[in-house]
């Protein structure tokens, strides 16, 4: 019996082709509307997961505050690195330094970033080798003075020959550059650079031992496994020796969550969006209703036929719903069909650099509630021609 | 011969208080199995509403209707349909084929309601009893009215009703097309089948066995 409710709403379809298409038009707008901002929000959601995820570790960054009530920094100093890297669950720590050299090469001079980075730095923030090799750990324990240019940098300063292997000067020091290494701007933002640097040394090498030499910022890995908040908390407590004077001076804060903020305000400024592509929706279904309040005062004579043949009443308001839930699931389908075959076109064209993706749970939902649209749409039409008397609607002209 | 139908009194008001109208006042009929009847009034004389009481598409205002032994002048909508799938076989005067659909599927509707397996082999079948196999997969507009009739009484066979019921069958029919569908139904007759027919034509009235006459709501 479906079959024959299926059989007879297509037929009618095909009858009225451009009532159909005009209908269904309303559905795949609202449809379309919003699974292309789904889209986007995956793609923004997955983008960010990409920049920010780190490999084989979880990060944390610790640095001193300001405390506005006391008036008091805090101090973060060589001596605190080196309690901090026996602390349970720690697997790496590494000042965070920065400062800026005028490297001598091949030929020109160059002023640029220095970034201290030790053996994790590289595979943690996945940062591509071009030639030559990352530091070793004995180089990195014994501060060697060997030096990772940047492709661009070495581009400059050794224009017509690889780097890897020669001495570079630095303000008096002589480096041995040891290996060339791939930059993106993703890499500044998954390990909190400001710009791209134009080499890496051993943190040692920039570090002086002064006891009151102060750090601007401690970068702790962890295993991947470990439970953050917990890890920030014995990190934060470590830091602050649980003097509650301290408590204020110092920030313990993770990647991970940085990434969480990132993904909120992402999220918010879609959520509006989201909302007008519902009320176009909706608009869809009321289109749909009309549609179907038309054709059935259009079809009076045809339900009183088909009451005189027997139909009862829920075979006609099934015949009605079956026909509106087509309307709109066609419509949605064939929105989020086309959103899909888009989304890759642009990945595939290069015209977008985020991974579009239409996310499959909140799609399947999408069509879900088109259906629940076609269904209500459908429901006060249909129940209306079911009610028909058939003796009254055999009459009716 | 048994008795298949039988009104008594039955009275059919329209609307209310001082506007209300007794349309159908006080009909008694009986039909018996395998007997062509013919109902025969002007426009006006309450032929329609009786019809539509007689097809069970209306209930008596009061007085009961009995088909089968079975008193079904105050059964709901639904139990109405399902008997008249089965009970009633409609012969429309405009035919009332559905233009979306073929000659068989027209004719497999009333299977469908009744939910009966078999019904395209049935159709066929049926099809061929009214002369129009080779017009199976036809479609309404593409046929001639005569046609087209026959369909309809291929249709109004399919679920072997208690009684055919015939609202001005040749009505839109010229007068040989018309002539030809008399003879389909008295060879249905002859066949075994009761058939009701409401007309205000006198010659198509002549058709039947027993000719009753209603004027102004009774019979006379």
């Amino acid at each position: 019996m479906f079959r024959n409710y299926l059989l007879t709403a297509l037929l009618l379809m095909k009858q009225k082709p451009v009532r159909t298409i005009l209908s269904m038009l309303g559905i795949y707008i609202g449809v379309a509307a919003l699974s292309a901002i789904l889209a986007m929000h995956e793609g923004m959601r997955r983008n960010i997961e990409n920049v920010y995820s780190t490999a084989g570790a979880s990060v944390f960054m610790l640095q001193p505050i300001f405390d506005a009530d006391t008036q008091q920094a805090g101090q973060l100093t060589p001596a605190d690195l080196n309690m901090l890297k026996t602390l349970p669950g720690v697997r790496s720590v590494m000042p965070r330094l920065n400062l800026s050299r005028k490297i001598r090469g091949q030929k020109d001079v160059q002023e640029v970033g220095l970034v201290a980075a030790d053996v994790d730095f590289f595979s943690v923030y996945r940062i591509p080798l071009k030639a030559g090799r990352f530091f070793l750990p004995e180089e990195v324990r014994t501060r060697q003075n060997v030096a990772i240019l940047t492709e661009a940098t070495a581009r400059k300063l050794f224009p017509l020959s690889s780097p890897v292997g020669r001495l570079v000067d630095m303000e008096g020091k002589t480096f041995e550059v040891v290996g060339i290494a791939g930059w993106s701007a993703d890499i500044n933002t998954r390990a909190r650079l400001d710009a791209e640097p134009g080499g890496l040394v051993p943190p040692g090498c920039i570090l002086t031992e002064e006891p009151e030499t102060s750090l601007q910022l401690i970068e702790l890995r962890t295993s991947p496994d470990a439970d953050e908040t917990q890890m920030a908390k014995r990190i934060q407590s470590a830091i602050t020796r649980d003097e509650p004077s301290r408590r204020a001076l110092f920030a313990t804060q993770s990647l991970r969550e940085a990434l969480k903020i990132e993904a909120e305000f992402s999220q918010s400024a879609l959520s509006s969006l989201l909302a007008i592509a519902a009320i176009s929706l909706i608009v869809g279904g009321i289109g749909v209703a009309n549609v179907m309040l038309t054709s059935v005062t259009e079809r009076t004579r045809e339900i009183g036929v088909r009451k005189a043949l027997g139909a009862k009443r829920n075979d006609i308001l099934l015949q009605f719903l079956v026909e509106s839930c087509i309307l709109s699931a066609t419509g949605g389908l064939t929105a989020i069909l086309s959103v899909w075959v888009g989304c890759k076109a642009a990945r595939s064209l290069g015209i977008s650099t985020m991974p579009l993706e239409i996310p499959p749970l909140p799609t399947l939902g999408c069509l879900a509630v088109t259906a629940a649209i076609g269904l209500l749409a459908g429901l006060y039409p249909a129940s209306r021609a079911a009610m028909r008397s058939p003796a009254d609607a055999l009459r009716y002209e | 011969m048994s008795e298949i139908l039988r009104l008594s009194d039955v009275r059919k008001k329209i609307g209310e208080g001082e506007a209300a109208l007794e349309i159908v006042r006080g009909v008694s009929i009986t039909i018996q199995q395998g007997e062509f009847v013919a109902i025969m009034g002007s426009s006006g004389s309450g032929k329609s509403t009786l019809l539509n009481m007689i097809g069970l598409l209306d209930r008596p205002t009061s007085g009961s209707i009995t088909l089968m032994g079975r008193d079904v002048s105050s059964l709901g909508d639904d139990e109405m349909s399902e008997l008249r799938c089965r009970a009633v076989g409609f012969i429309f005067q405009n035919f009332h084929l559905l233009p979306y659909l073929t000659a068989m599927q027209n004719v497999c509707l009333p299977m469908d309601y009744a939910r009966k397996a078999g019904a395209a082999e049935r159709a066929v079948e049926l099809l061929g009893k009214v002369g129009l196999a080779h017009r199976a997969n036809s479609y309404p507009a593409t046929m001639s009215g005569g046609e087209r009739q026959r369909v309809a009484i291929a249709r109004a066979l399919a679920n072997d009703p208690v009684f055919l019921l015939a609202d001005e069958p040749t009505g839109a029919l010229d007068s040989r097309t018309g002539a030809q569908i008399m003879n389909l139904l008295a060879e249905l007759h002859h066949g075994g089948s009761t058939i009701l027919l409401i007309t205000h034509d006198e010659k198509v009235g002549r058709r039947a066995e027993k000719t009753l006459v209603i004027s102004d709501g009774r019979l006379v």
